[in-house]
């Protein structure tokens, strides 16, 4: 089965805080590959550079906004999708990966299989 | 014994086990119900012609996966996952025999998963482990009967969408930290059988049953912990005295005045091997100083022989476990009958503003009690008044209607 791993970070970031280095992300990866659970995923430039798209109704225009929504408190800043067996095996992949440390979290959420 | 003595016997003491079997197999609640109840269905169909089969359990569990199949084969959106419903591997696997193995353990464990939101975890484990309805499972947490039902289909939900594993933990700290919250469901089961809430019949020996059955569970794996095993002492030296604990007419019988040649030896003596064996363990806490003071309450001949000083030094144990107003309410009583009558009650009167104690109808019958032995007949009987305005169980009510009017 399918899961996805949200790397989500705060839009107002502590300066203090002691996040994960691009190298952990790396290596996270490679055991990810190395275990044979890797399958899929895809890191991103940050929020700031996004754009938004929203419309109000299906007939309204839509509405081109640079950068983040402006209410969300958080972003994702990438993922990695697993493919285990079932919840506790991605819950101890969730538990090593780098995307936790430093006010990050990571979101455990299984694939919706069409 | 008939066919319906034994699907009586089977359906109260392994129902929950053949719908955790069941679970474990399926990793699906609801299919584990529904073919649960058909396979029972099953059963009290054929069983009368065909007679009983060898292994009732081993019977229903291979009927019940059959039902599952066949549901799934007719539901294009369970048909999509069978292969992880793992429901056609070995189709007749032998049922393990109860102990350590014991799939409501698995089931408990499982429904105290950290992936499982906090309020969740109780009401999961009374409706499919304790065996209450939804009713009684808001009744016995003190919550709206719809919000129980959001709970459980949540959390069923969540179990089935992320195959959240109901098993137990390989990790014996994760193992530790889910057992304070299983140990409290098993006695929230036993509490609901033994002042079954709101009804006429103060007894529900189904539930009290229950819960000692599912304790023994609990306690079982080794090593011993001794929390489960305090657990088993409380419930077995409580149940002790279901016989001297109620009138033939259902109304209790306070601690002073129960016939305890009517106490149970064989429960008692079981209690006391296991709190002594729980008292050993290096994590004993809160349960196992509630089964000692039960214990001591036991090796009492009379309510007059009672160790007090004992008594008293067990709830002062109890209470480095935390505040816990209504076990002070009790080392008041114990001082009580230590010392005077005068020093439980000033002990008792001091704690009136507790919100907890105002609410808790035993704690104004304690205050009755003692400022009628202090000669205050009028004070005891406002506490009557307020302990009656506070329960809503029949046989309790007669109780202190006794009290209220001695002669009536």
């Amino acid at each position: 089965m399918k899961y996805v791993l949200l790397m989500m970070g705060p839009v107002d970031p502590d300066p203090a805080a002691d996040g994960a280095t691009e190298q952990e992300f790396i290596d996270f990866d490679t055991e990810l590959q190395q275990a044979g659970v890797h399958a899929g995923g895809f890191a991103l430039f940050g929020p700031e550079e996004g754009t938004s798209v929203t419309k109000q109704s299906r007939e309204a225009e839509p509405v081109v906004t640079a950068g983040p929504y402006a209410e969300s408190r958080e972003y994702v800043g990438g993922t990695f999708v697993i493919d285990v067996p079932d919840f506790d095996r991605a819950l101890a992949w969730a538990k090593r990966c780098p995307g936790a440390l430093g006010g990050g979290r990571v979101e455990i959420r299984a694939l919706l299989e069409m | 014994m008939s066919v319906d003595d034994v699907l009586a016997r089977f359906y109260r003491e392994e129902h929950s086990r053949l719908l955790a079997a069941l679970v474990a197999r399926f990793g699906d609640l609801d299919l584990a119900e529904e073919s649960a109840q058909e396979a029972m269905a099953a059963a009290l169909a054929t069983w009368p012609s065909a007679g009983v089969p060898d292994h009732p359990l081993a019977w229903l569990i291979t009927t019940a996966r059959r039902k599952a199949l066949d549901r799934v084969r007719r539901d294009a959106v369970l048909a999509r996952r069978l292969a992880e419903l793992a429901l056609e591997r070995q189709p007749d696997e032998p049922v393990p025999a109860p102990g350590p193995t014991d799939e409501r353990l698995a089931m408990l464990m499982g429904c105290c998963h950290p992936a499982i939101a906090p309020a969740d975890r109780i009401a999961l484990m009374l409706r499919f482990v304790g065996g209450l309805t939804s009713a009684e499972v808001a009744q016995s947490l003190l919550l709206p009967l719809p919000t129980i039902q959001a709970r459980i289909t949540r959390a069923k939900r969540r179990i089935r969408v992320n195959r959240i594993p109901l098993r137990v933990p390989e990790d014996p700290a994760e193992q530790q930290r889910r057992l304070p919250l299983i140990l409290t469901a098993i006695s929230l089961v036993f509490t609901e059988g033994y002042d079954a809430t709101g009804g006429t019949n103060t007894l529900r020996a189904d539930l009290t049953e229950e819960a000692i059955r599912l304790a023994r569970i609990v306690a079982a794996p080794t090593p011993p912990r001794a929390e489960p095993l305090g657990l088993l002492a409380l419930l077995l030296l409580t149940d002790a005295r279901r016989a001297a604990r109620v009138d033939a007419e259902g109304v209790p019988i306070a601690l002073e005045e129960q016939d305890r040649t009517r106490w149970d030896p064989d429960l008692i003596s079981e209690g006391l091997a296991l709190v002594e064996r729980a008292a050993g363990l290096p994590d004993a806490g809160r349960l196992t100083a509630l089964a000692a003071i039960a214990a001591v309450h036991s090796e009492a001949a009379t309510f007059a022989d009672t160790d007090w000083p004992q008594i008293v030094a067990l709830y002062d144990l109890l209470l480095r476990h935390g505040p816990d107003p209504v076990a002070a309410m009790n080392r008041a009583i114990a001082v009580g009958r230590r010392d005077t009558p005068q020093a439980g009650l000033a002990l008792l009167e001091a704690m009136a503003d507790e919100p907890i104690l105002a609410r808790h109808h035993p704690y104004h019958v304690a205050l009755a009690l003692f400022r009628a032995e202090c000669a205050d007949p009028a004070g005891s009987r406002r506490a009557w008044i307020r302990a009656r305005d506070l329960v809503d169980n029949q046989a309790q009510r007669r109780f202190i209607d006794r009290h209220l009017s001695p002669d009536g």
